[in-house]
């Protein structure tokens, strides 16, 4: 199966009054096609920063210091021109944010918003509006009412499904949601995961989620990458990653989320802050968390290794 | 004790221009009575416009009810003694509200924003306030020395979360009222803060009320408590936290359930209830049941009557809405079947 994605060795820092930041820090995974992956971990882990990454937009003042991303064909992203990433945008690879509300122009009913798409990448508009009625029938939204319909018009969850049909409008080949349903309601959370699941079961498109919620994305996922201050930590298939995880860290999160039945014993917090990324210590982030750490874990960084089909962890203890 | 009864609240809505504006009235809350004691924890759940945090902040008395009455220890809130009642109840009761970057005044020092409730309830004498503080971010796990002199954004999403359940302690409530107090927080951030309040709550011997929108986050906190579900300002189910959980009985909580992520692997799916309609419905269009426009068991009983909340005839503590409820095993556990 051929890489629709390669990140290799990529590292971003965010220059700070305290010293630099290293919110990503030398870090490589790839997608395959039609794979659909999920990037997990706590606030400040540098998932996000990897999401921008991809469509080389990293927030100012970041800066990206070192590594690649590769797309399919060999197009290497930072060496494109503006205006050739302008293209490749949308088209190749798109976006959805987490509050779909700031990403639809309050101002412009939703038809206009798909006649800016088409217009912007040569394609005509009236097979735009037909695209996206037929992608708007299979998210149950009401094409004939939505279509004229300016976003403050819409609830939150019929954005967000607005939002990823005009994500997959262009026929992209990858699609990178950050945390996208994190502002619903339980019940269109539900509903916007299994709009995504049929569409990923349905195409050859591949799907990048970044989350905290390991359990919103389980079902969606074929491999799972953990991050922890700005290294992956853990990866591999979702169904190991969480019957069978291996970092401690993994084990923690998973460990965090309550069950809806039977025994909550096992169920704990894992304890102290997330790492600090402006004083990471010499050796592994996440020692000061760890209940199995040993004197070496504290003045030697682990290193990433293959720990099973798939799999990859980075801890002195395994 | 809290003895809540039959409490309503409607808002006015105005709508249209200035030549042809009408009203419109929302009941926010409708008819909820509940009984709420000392040392008892309940999670009030519902997706967002349901009503549960308008019925949280009536009984933390910052929203005065439209009807209904709530009773504390006997007396009624909102009765004769007026202002001085009303600082009487805010010491009884506190709201600890969801947004912990809204919460806290961002130009105050952590210490700062403990001054005015312990002084204005003279809680201490003027001397002590430095000692209680710092025993208070004790309490809620933080170190006094490393947050006491920062300002709220120099603190992480989870310090403040903290910050803001020591401020709802700093009167001494009997009664904490926890509006999503998790919500903001990463998931692995939300277990230690829920176990917090849980052991502060269970010393102290406090009535808790957890309002949310997750059941995984409802079970947690009201484990040998209560759950009551809310459906467009109406209780339409309630019982004990495990009894709902397994068997739930209304369509709605059921729904909710089979929205809930969950773990394959560790859970597993047994049966699953999908509504109508994946969007909230507004106003109640007919007499029946609220649920009715969304419900897949709805016929015309469901349009015409409203159901009323009654006991289950095997567990008398769980009360359900419905015309047609049937238990229903939604969510099994698969580490107790494998082992």
């Amino acid at each position: 199966m051929s890489d629709v994605v390669q990140v290799s060795r990529l590292s971003i820092v965010f220059p700070s009054d305290q010293g630099p930041v290293k919110a990503v820090d030398n870090i490589s995974f790839t997608v395959r096609e039609g794979e659909s992956i999920g990037i997990v971990g706590e606030s400040g882990s540098g998932k996000s920063t990897v999401a921008f990454a991809l469509f080389d937009s990293v927030p100012d003042p970041g800066e990206i210091t070192g590594g690649e991303v590769t797309y399919e064909g060999g197009v290497k992203l930072f060496e494109l021109s503006e205006e050739a990433k302008r293209r490749f945008y949308w088209s190749k690879a798109s976006m959805v944010f987490q509050a779909a509300q700031n990403t639809l122009n309050p101002i412009l009913r939703i038809s206009q918003q798909i006649e800016d798409i088409a217009d912007a990448h040569k394609m005509d508009k009236r097979a735009a509006l037909a695209r996206a009625t037929e992608l708007f029938d299979t998210m149950y939204i009401d094409s004939g009412r939505v279509l004229s319909a300016y976003p403050h018009e819409l609830s939150g969850g019929m954005k967000q499904r607005v939002s990823i049909a005009l994500a997959l409008l262009l026929g992209p080949r990858l699609v990178v949601l950050d945390e996208p349903t994190t502002a619903l309601d339980v019940i269109s959370q539900a509903a916007v995961l299994r709009i995504l699941d049929n569409v990923r079961r349905e195409s050859a498109i591949s799907f990048v989620f970044i989350t905290h919620d390991i359990s919103v994305i389980a079902h969606v996922v074929d491999r799972v990458i953990v991050m922890y201050g700005g290294k992956i930590v853990e990866t591999g298939p979702v169904e190991k990653i969480v019957a069978n995880p291996s970092h401690p860290y993994t084990r923690g999160l998973i460990a965090s989320i309550p069950p809806l039945v039977g025994d909550l014993s096992e169920t704990r917090a894992l304890p102290g802050q997330p790492a600090n990324l402006l004083n990471l210590p010499k050796g592994c982030a996440f020692a000061d968390r760890c209940e199995l750490k040993q004197q070496r874990c504290l003045t030697e960084m682990p290193q990433i290794r293959t720990i099973g089909p798939d799999a990859e962890a980075a801890c002195h203890v395994l | 004790m809290m003895k809540i009864r039959d409490v309503s609240k409607h808002f006015t809505v105005k709508k249209g221009s200035s030549l042809s504006r009408t009203r419109q009235i929302v009941r926010a809350v409708q008819n909820v009575t509940l009984d709420w004691d000392l040392g008892d924890f309940v999670a009030i759940v519902g997706e967002s416009g349901c009503g549960k945090s308008t019925l949280g902040r009536m009984l933390a008395g910052i929203t005065p009810p439209t009807s209904g009455t709530i009773t504390l220890d006997g007396e009624i809130l909102g009765g004769a003694r007026g202002g001085a009642q009303r600082k009487a109840f805010a010491r009884m009761a506190q709201l600890i509200p969801q947004d912990p970057y809204a919460a806290l005044n961002p130009v105050r020092r952590i210490k700062d924003l403990f001054y005015d409730p312990l002084s204005y309830h003279k809680m201490v004498p003027r001397g002590q306030i430095q000692e209680r503080v710092e025993e208070l971010l004790t309490m809620v796990g933080l170190n006094p020395a490393n947050v006491m002199n920062k300002y709220p954004n120099q603190l992480s999403g989870g310090q403040r979360q903290r910050v803001v359940v020591a401020r709802a302690l700093t009167v001494d409530p009997k009664f904490l009222i926890a509006d999503e107090s998790v919500s903001m927080v990463d998931v692995s951030l939300r277990i230690g803060i829920m176990d917090n309040m849980k052991a502060i709550s269970r010393q102290r011997q406090l009535g808790l009320m957890f309002i949310t929108h997750d059941f995984r986050v409802a079970r947690y906190i009201a484990q040998g408590g209560r759950i009551a579900v809310m459906y467009l300002g109406q209780i339409i189910e309630q019982g004990p936290t495990e009894e709902v959980l397994k068997q739930p009985m209304h369509p709605y909580t059921q729904a909710l359930i089979s929205a809930v992520p969950i773990l394959e692997g560790r859970e597993q799916r047994v049966s699953e209830v999908l509504p109508k309609s994946y969007e909230l419905t507004g106003v109640v269009p007919h007499e029946g049941c609220p649920f009715e426009p969304r419900c897949p068991l709805a016929t015309d009983i469901c349009v015409k009557q409203a159901p009323e909340l009654e006991a289950d005839p095997v567990i008398a503590e769980h009360l359900v809405a419905c015309h047609f409820s049937t238990p229903r095993e939604m969510v099994r556990d698969l580490r107790v079947t494998s082992a």
